[in-house]
């Protein structure tokens, strides 16, 4: 892996991998996460997905790309850490001209928007709107993700990671054509542009149809450094329509990512974790329990579908695996380490896996490349597992309750 | 990294044991007297897992050292599970946490509706997870019963993706496999089965509706390739993105970003289903059926044709790209007769008239529009 600077400013990280029949290609606009303009730019990430000045509709859009490049694009709105990402993304076999073609096309999506007169085409802007309202409100559908966004939400008030990813409907009223417009090219003038290429394609090709595009990149923010706040446990509980329970806890924790990732494998990782082989396969509480770090702000979070009386020993036995990774025996430990290895191992063989981690060191530095990673791993020390959890507890427990149970 | 995937042709489209008992036996063939299976895998870094399906139980893992230890342990235990009366009982909290899980899950109730509605008998009907009534009958009997009839060398099939050499390969499987020899399942027979319900509405705490139309597939003469990408093929024309009827979905607001269709391909059942969010789903039926109609008469452009075809063969080979896409629809084509490569040689000789052929399923008393409305 490789990272090469634009003439503009905006790093490209290139991942050239042979064995790949095809290539993607992720354009990412980075903003600083903020609820003054969060929503804002998630319709204007969909927005600009509808069409541009030279392909002026869906079907035209869509065609051209079938055409020049096998079809597979997309414009999607990130939350990463507390940042919030515009990606523009195409997948192309490479054959021919395909690469630089779903290059050049990404480039036509990002500088050369639909307008008419002073704004976005009024008609697109108005469909939107009424878009991203739906897909607010329908958060809520998915109960396992609707009650983590909840917990993020009640965790990190009045932090950046605390803001809602796709926006919030009352901001999307007040939104016009034009305004969106100006926003747009705020956007374009004061973003930092991160550029993923992974996959079989032409390194100079790619490098020539990147610098062409001539993209503007300011230079990023750092993230927010978070502070490890103790703080006594919030429980929040509240009620739905529903017949299982979704269970939602946070944990904050700091240290050495690649120690906590270890850490995390012990706690709640997979099916061989501790976690698991309690809640599930011993006292048959539940039929999911995992845990997962959050990258950048060291949080754990682990998730569980129980019922209400469960609610107690499921929480129980969290604490009780928390503490219990002081006394992870050697196998574990092996097992851990092995089992992240893998994953790195497992990344190298799928592109969507080597642009991920490509994204994670964009955006938060750390290995550099895949073999890097295991290395760090390998590194590790038992007794740096052993100790990553120490003094942690639970900071917020949320429950969505299934409603018509009282106890 | 390696990839093996162990399958029988048994899932939950079965009518001869009680509904939920294949899915029961996925969870229960990881129970092994002597040791722990994922903790063993664990061990050599590898992980195992399930899935299963109409007509397929798959246990897997994945791994970049120790492969034949971990092949040798896939044959091992799936041929050899230790099923107590005692072990049973106690998966049963487990399973019906599973099931709860299901029914909050608006998209997999949407779904199963829609076959409910499709189908009036055909067993592709039932939960994949069984009711909790089922459940409550299962017991070590009804599993080994199941077990007996196929878990066997017949009726099971072994994929293999990765860097691993074919020929030694192979000749390890055929050492290692425990599997006793038994009967090769025999393909049920098409039973007349008129379409169950043409509406199937439920409520749930959503927001906005969602649905899942079907059309359903009433000829299996074709060869199952040529159903799957005719139909395909024919799908991305009139409703794909790249469509106009697409695009007045979308833009009248009748659709959202996430509408999506696919074609189911199953030895007796199947069909066209189209999926997505929707105040007017009904409304949807009619422009489809309008859309078919206009290509029954107009026929399809050469155009058209020509980008689905450039499109669905790039998405065919970015399948490769993953070990566990590729593993995964080469198992689920194993008891369907179907190689990964027929398919690439498929799209690229696919006609027009084969293509309007196909079009025929597209008729007003051939579909089932199953709803779920918020509350």
């Amino acid at each position: 892996m490789e990272i090469v600077g634009l003439d503009g400013g905006a790093r490209v990280f290139l991942a050239e991998e042979k064995k790949f029949s095809s290539c993607t290609a992720a354009i990412l606009l980075g903003r600083k996460l903020k609820r003054e303009e969060v929503t804002e730019n998630a319709l204007l990430v969909n927005l600009m997905g509808l069409g541009n000045g030279k392909y002026r509709s869906p079907s035209e859009l869509n065609r051209a790309a079938d055409r020049l490049f096998g079809g597979c694009f997309d414009c999607v709105n990130l939350k990463k850490g507390d940042r919030q990402l515009l990606e523009f993304y195409a997948e192309a076999v490479n054959e021919g001209d395909n690469v630089e073609n779903a290059i050049r096309f990404l480039g036509e999506l990002i500088l050369n928007p639909l307008t008419e007169g002073k704004g976005f085409k009024a008609e697109y802007a108005e469909r939107e709107k009424q878009a991203l309202r739906a897909e607010i409100s329908a958060a809520k559908d998915d109960k396992k993700s609707y009650a983590k966004n909840r917990l993020i939400e009640e965790m990190f008030k009045g932090e950046s990671f605390g803001v809602y990813g796709d926006g919030y409907s009352e901001d999307i009223d007040r939104l016009t054509p034009e305004g969106l417009y100006r926003h747009y090219r705020d956007i374009v003038d004061s973003s930092d542009v991160d550029i993923i290429v992974a996959g079989n394609f032409d390194r100079e090709k790619v490098l020539e149809a990147l610098n062409r595009l001539n993209l503007k990149s300011v230079k990023r923010e750092p993230f927010e450094k978070q502070e490890l706040k103790k703080r006594k446990t919030s429980y929040i509980t509240e009620k739905m329509d529903v017949e299982q329970g979704k269970l939602c806890v946070g944990i904050r924790i700091q240290g050495d990512y690649y120690a906590l990732l270890a850490a995390n494998e012990i706690f709640g990782g997979g099916a061989n974790s501790r976690l698991f082989m309690k809640a599930r396969e011993k006292e048959g509480l539940c039929y999911y329990i995992s845990s997962g770090l959050v990258r950048g702000n060291g949080t754990v979070i682990v998730q569980s579908g129980i019922s209400s009386e469960n609610v107690k020993r499921v929480n129980e036995i969290i604490a009780e695996e928390i503490k219990g990774l002081e006394s992870a025996d050697e196998k574990e430990i092996k097992s851990a380490k092995e089992s992240l290895i893998k994953k790195y191992t497992a990344a190298e063989d799928s592109l969507a896996g080597i642009s991920e981690f490509c994204l994670g060191t964009v955006l938060w530095g750390g290995a550099e490349s895949l073999n890097e990673a295991k290395e760090k791993i390998r590194a590790l020390k038992a007794n740096d597992i052993r100790q990553a959890f120490s003094g942690a507890a639970a900071d917020t427990v949320y429950f969505l309750k299934e409603k018509g149970k009282d106890s | 990294m390696k990839r093996a995937v162990f399958s029988v042709n048994f899932g939950s489209a079965e009518t001869d044991c009680i509904p939920g008992c294949a899915h029961f036996l996925e969870h229960k063939v990881f129970e092994q007297k002597d040791k722990n299976v994922i903790k063993e895998f664990s061990e050599n870094s590898a992980e195992v897992n399930a899935f299963m399906n109409f007509n397929t139980t798959a246990y897997y893992f994945t791994c970049y050292d120790k492969f034949e230890e971990n092949l040798r342990l896939l044959l091992d235990f799936t041929a050899n599970p230790y099923l107590t009366e005692e072990n049973v009982e106690r998966e049963k909290s487990i399973i019906k946490e599973e099931i709860k899980m299901y029914r909050d899950d608006p998209w997999w109730q949407v779904y199963f509706n829609l076959l409910r509605g499709l189908y009036s008998e055909n067993p592709v009907r039932n939960n994949i997870a069984g009711e909790r009534e089922d459940i409550k009958k299962i017991d070590r009997a009804a599993l080994e019963e199941c077990y007996e009839k196929y878990y066997c060398g017949e009726n099971s099939a072994l994929v293999i993706c990765g860097d691993a050499e074919p020929e030694s390969t192979f000749f390890l499987a055929d050492e290692a496999s425990r599997l006793k020899r038994g009967e090769k399942r025999k393909a049920s027979p098409v039973k007349e089965d008129s379409i169950n319900k043409s509406l199937y509405m439920v409520k749930m705490d959503i927001s906005k509706p969602i649905f899942n139309l079907g059309f359903r597939e009433n000829n299996f003469d074709l060869p199952p390739v040529r159903r799957l990408c005719e139909s395909r093929l024919l799908l991305d024309i009139i409703c794909g993105k790249s469509s106009k009827l697409y695009e007045r979905l979308y833009l009248k607001g009748l659709i959202d970003k996430d509408f999506s269709m696919e074609y189911l391909l199953g030895n007796n059942f199947g069909g066209a289903i189209f999926s997505g969010v929707s105040d007017r789903p009904e409304a949807i039926v009619g422009e489809i059926l309008k859309e078919a109609e206009r290509h029954k008469t107009a026929g399809i452009e050469e155009d058209a044709l020509e980008n689905s075809r450039k499109k669905l063969i790039s998405a065919y080979l970015r399948g490769f790209n993953s070990l566990e896409t590729a593993a995964a629809a080469q198992t689920d084509y194993a008891f369907k007769g179907l190689g990964l490569e027929d398919i690439y040689y498929k799209y690229r000789t696919v006609t027009k008239d084969n293509i309007i052929n196909r079009l025929d399923i597209f008729s007003e008393d051939n579909l089932s529009l199953s709803i779920v409305e918020p509350v």
